[in-house]
Order: C-alpha cells, then sequence, then structure tokens
C-alpha cells in the first residue's frame, strides 16, 4: 500500500488553477522528486499535503487514512513532517531549542502536568539527549546553543531538517532544502538526504531546482507545469521526455 | 527623605499589580498580536468572583485567590473561543474592535448583573503595619508584593523551562511552522489566555483587599496603564511587563506625592506619548520591521 496518494488534487486561488488533478504515489521509503518550472505549484501541493491550506477538490491519503481536511498539527502528529523554501525557524531560539520544540509531538501533557510540571527535569534531560543526536547526525552538535539566527544559510537549512526530523516522521517533505548552497554543501546534502533515509527509515518527497541533486538521488520524478503533471518517472525517463525538455530543462541542460 | 521612600513602597505595591495585569496584555499580544482591550475587565471580575467567594461562601483569603484565578481562567478562554478564535484569520482591526465590544460586554454586563454601586471589599488580610523609623510598610502593601512576585517567577519559569512555555515562544514566532511541529496551535492560544487571565484575576483580587472597594467599571483605568506598562517595557516581551508595571507604579506614586494627586492619572498617558515618540519598541524591545 502507498504510504501517500493523492487523488485527483486541484488548488484554485480565484481564477488561478495553481495545481489541478495531480495525482502523486508515494511508496514506503520512496526518494521522489517533484520539479517544475517556477510557479509550477510544487509549494501549493506541500502547503495542501501538510495541511497549511486545504485543497479545492481532491483528496490527500496518508498511511490509509484520508487526512485531506486534519488540521496542520495533526498530520504532523500522524508522521508527515517538512521544511520550508524560505527558512522559518523560531529565529530568536537556540538551534537546540528549534529542535527540542518539536519533540513535542511524543510527549503528551496535559495542562495541569505542564501547570505542575511533574517530572519536568526528566522529560527534559531525555528531550535534550534525543535533540542532541539528531543535530550529531547533521552535523550541527557544536551549533546547538547559538541562536538560529546567526547560523549561515546552509546551516539553518540543515537546522530545519533536524527539527522536521524531531517530529520523527514516516515522510519528509523538503523544499528545496539545496536552494542557497554552495556545491559542496549540495553534495554533502546528498549525502545526508540518502544517510537519513536509511537510518530512520523514512520516505522522502524533494522540491528541488538543482538538477544535479534530483537526478542523483531520487528514484521517481514527478514533474509539474503549470499546475498539471507533465511528466512522471525514473530520472533517465523525465530526462527523456520531449515535454519536460521543452517546459523545464530547457534544450542546453540535455 | 522618608517621604520619598514610601511612595517608593506604595509604589512598588500598585506597580506590582499593573504588572500582573501588564502580562496578560502582553502575552496575549505576543501570541496572536492582539491588544486585548477586555483584559482590564477580567481583572475586575476577578476581583468580583474575589468577592463572593469571600462574603457568600465565606472563604479564606488563598482558597477565594485561587478561585477568582480559576474563574479568569476558564473565563479568558471562553472569551477567546467565542469572540477572538472565529476570527483568527480577519484583519487585526477587527479583532482590537471586537476586543472593546468585549469589553463592554463585561463591564455593562457586570452592572447590569450586580447594580453600578460600589462594593466594601471584606478584610482578608490583617491590617497591622510595621513602622520602620518613619517608613510605615503595611501587612497587605508586602503580601501584595510577595504574591505579585511569586507569581511573576512562576510564570517566568513556565514560559521559559516547560514544554508548554516552549510551545508558547514557537507559537508567538511562527504559527504554521509551530503548526507544523505538531503542536496544537489553537491549545497553545487557549492556554496563554488562561494564563493571563488568571494573574488578572489575582490582582483583581488584590486590589480589592488593597483598597478595599470595587465596582464594576473599576478594571477600566487599571487596564488602560497596565496596558500604557505593558508598551513600556515593549510589548510582547514579559520582562519588559513586569519593569514596565514597576515603573508605572512608581511613578503614580511619585507623581501623585509630590506633584499632584490631580495627575496621577495623567502620567501613565504622558509614559506612553513619551515612549512612543523616543522608543516606541519599548524599554526592553528591539527594534523590528513588520514583515509583510
Amino acid at each position: 500500500m502507498a504510504l501517500l496518494s493523492t487523488e485527483s488534487l486541484s488548488m484554485t486561488f480565484g481564477g488561478l488553477r495553481a495545481v489541478s488533478n495531480l495525482s502523486l504515489q508515494l511508496e514506503m521509503n520512496d526518494l521522489q522528486g517533484l520539479i517544475g518550472p517556477n510557479g509550477a505549484g510544487k509549494t501549493t501541493v506541500f502547503n495542501m499535503l501538510s495541511g497549511m491550506i486545504k485543497p479545492t477538490t481532491g483528496k490527500v491519503i496518508f498511511d490509509g487514512e484520508d487526512i485531506t481536511n486534519l488540521p496542520a498539527h495533526q498530520i504532523t502528529q500522524r508522521g508527515m513532517a517538512r521544511t520550508f523554501q524560505n527558512i522559518r525557524l523560531f529565529g530568536s531560539l537556540t538551534v537546540l531549542e528549534n529542535v527540542k520544540i518539536a519533540f513535542h509531538r511524543h510527549v503528551t501533557y496535559s495542562f495541569m502536568q505542564a501547570l505542575l510540571q511533574l517530572n519536568i527535569a526528566h522529560h527534559e534531560e531525555n528531550i535534550t539527549r534525543s535533540a542532541m543526536d539528531l543535530l550529531d547526525v547533521l552535523g550541527l552538535a557544536d551549533r546547538a546553543h547559538h541562536q538560529a539566527n546567526n547560523l549561515s544559510y546552509g546551516e539553518q537549512r540543515l537546522v530545519e531538517i533536524a527539527r522536521a526530523m524531531a517530529t520523527q516522521p514516516k515522510l519528509l517533505l523538503l523544499d528545496e532544502p539545496a536552494a542557497g548552497m554552495n556545491p559542496h554543501e549540495t553534495e554533502q546534502l546528498m549525502n545526508l538526504i540518502g544517510k537519513i533515509r536509511r537510518d530512520f527509515d523514512l520516505s522522502v518527497l524533494l522540491i528541488e531546482h538543482d538538477m544535479n541533486l534530483v537526478m542523483g538521488i531520487c528514484e521517481r520524478i514527478t514533474v509539474l507545469d503549470y499546475g498539471m503533471t507533465i511528466a512522471e518517472g525514473s530520472p533517465e525517463q523525465v530526462r527523456a521526455n520531449p515535454r519536460v525538455i521543452e517546459a523545464y530543462l530547457g534544450e542546453e541542460v540535455v | 527623605m522618608v517621604e520619598f521612600f514610601q511612595q517608593m513602597i506604595n509604589g512598588i505595591s500598585l506597580g506590582s499589580i499593573y504588572a500582573l495585569i501588564a502580562l496578560g496584555y502582553t502575552m496575549v499580544y505576543g501570541i496572536i498580536r492582539l491588544i486585548n482591550f477586555a483584559h482590564g475587565d477580567i481583572y475586575m471580575v476577578g476581583a468580583f468572583i474575589g468577592f463572593f467567594a469571600t462574603t457568600v461562601l465565606k472563604l479564606p483569603f488563598f482558597p477565594a485567590f485561587l478561585m477568582a484565578m480559576a474563574g479568569c481562567a476558564v473565563l479568558g478562554m471562553i472569551i477567546e473561543r467565542i469572540a477572538y478564535k472565529p476570527l483568527r484569520h480577519a484583519p487585526t482591526i477587527t479583532l482590537l474592535i471586537t476586543a472593546i465590544g468585549v469589553s463592554f460586554l463585561l463591564e455593562y454586563g457586570m452592572i447590569w448583573a450586580m447594580t453600578p454601586q460600589p462594593r466594601a471589599y471584606p478584610n482578608l488580610l490583617p491590617t497591622y503595619q510595621f513602622n520602620f523609623s518613619g517608613l510605615i510598610v503595611s501587612v497587605q502593601q508586602l503580601f501584595i508584593l510577595v504574591v505579585a512576585l511569586v507569581l511573576m517567577v512562576l510564570l517566568h519559569v513556565l514560559v521559559q523551562y516547560t514544554k508548554a512555555g516552549k510551545a508558547m515562544r514557537a507559537v508567538s514566532y511562527d504559527k504554521e511552522a509551530a503548526a507544523l511541529m505538531g503542536i496544537n496551535v489553537d491549545s497553545v492560544i487557549s492556554y496563554t489566555f488562561a494564563l493571563g487571565s488568571a494573574l488578572a484575576g489575582a490582582a483583581g483580587l488584590l486590589v480589592g483587599v488593597y483598597y478595599n472597594r470595587i465596582d464594576p467599571l473599576m478594571g477600566i483605568m487599571p487596564g488602560l496603564k497596565a496596558f500604557v506598562a505593558a508598551v513600556l517595557g515593549g510589548i510582547g516581551i514579559v520582562p519588559g511587563a513586569m519593569v514596565g508595571g514597576l515603573l508605572m507604579g512608581v511613578a503614580e506614586a511619585l507623581v501623585s506625592a509630590f506633584l499632584s494627586s490631580t495627575y496621577r492619572d495623567a502620567v501613565a498617558f504622558a509614559i506612553l506619548i513619551i515612549i512612543l515618540l523616543i522608543k516606541p519598541a519599548g524599554l526592553l524591545g528591539k527594534k523590528t520591521q513588520e514583515k509583510v
């Protein structure tokens, strides 16, 4: 059974069809790419999947459950996490605090417990340790106590990934994770995405402009243009598809 | 000199009450960018709950105090749920006007229910006064100061060191990103209203005890002054509200002692005007640009 599937998902903003009739299929452990020219509707797809906006029509099925109309926090609690194209860290908090906040989903507390803070020290210790472990995996351990705003762009992107990972997702949505990174950082990121997928046993859906990154690590690619799916398949198939070349890649790339 | 210190003491105990109210303003502003003009009236309701707890139910100070706080917490949550939550995506001005409406509803609802007559508050605390070589400190003043301090420390711990507090800070920074971290934004907002309103309720009861007199419109002036205190310290900043509240109380006490008590209300608004001219972000505030 597919981990994530969408059924004729559409989003209309006024007269503009940002996404029309999208049907995505993502299996357990897939690493899939979603590409397309600027304005093709990629981020809108992410916004619909993660519950930030409600689709005009269509359905999102995640892990066998219709999550189309669930609020964003409940979708996160069911195991879908995302990062943002324009970084949205809690900038005035430290890197560690950013990650710890995301561990919320594993710690259920009642109003009274929060008020009285029963065994707060124990909880805090556990969360801090798990958060530090995650930062370690992403090579950010030495940045843990820096204010998130003060990190480099590339590092902030990694913190976003760490924060998303802290919700312990089954599916990770990455919105242009390599934007603003230099080729060296991009390469490290490719390795990292592969590594966390293996180590944490999760699926990844990736929006990316960096062709090397997408073609290098994705097993399947969906290409959007003006909100329509114009191609789907392996990197080789997509690369060879004339509609993709016309709409997106441009002749010089091929 | 004794007179000066005497006024400082009076000012600090008054100021700690302003600080308690200002905290509610600032927390609510921090989380949903709303100046909750009904906040002063929640404080008034707290005073009335305390009044009933002690006169009708014959409760002693602490149970009455807890009841005022709990009652106001529930009231704050109900107001948020009914009046503000449906307007979550409405323009700020809509929320602001709604808050003024809620304020009138509480004020005149209370007049309708209780008549506009002021009521004498029962004496819940000993009226003993300490005399330190001319410097007079009443037990009530000490009590207000201690209670306010304890509440502020508790709040600080809650906001800085608990998961709920972290969730509040995350929501105030970016609601959508917080939701995507699995934080239930609606319940965090509700929780914030409960906390802020509970502090206002505590302040209401303390003022009742201090001035021995309550009435349904008693929340207007302290509400406005606490708002000025929150702006003075930097709206949205929790320690700012504490500092602002204390400064306001001291300024008011000094002005009424050394200039004229006619100016005691005017000084609050003079401070507001000056702070808006000189440092609009408040004493502890950083200059920020509104994101578009």
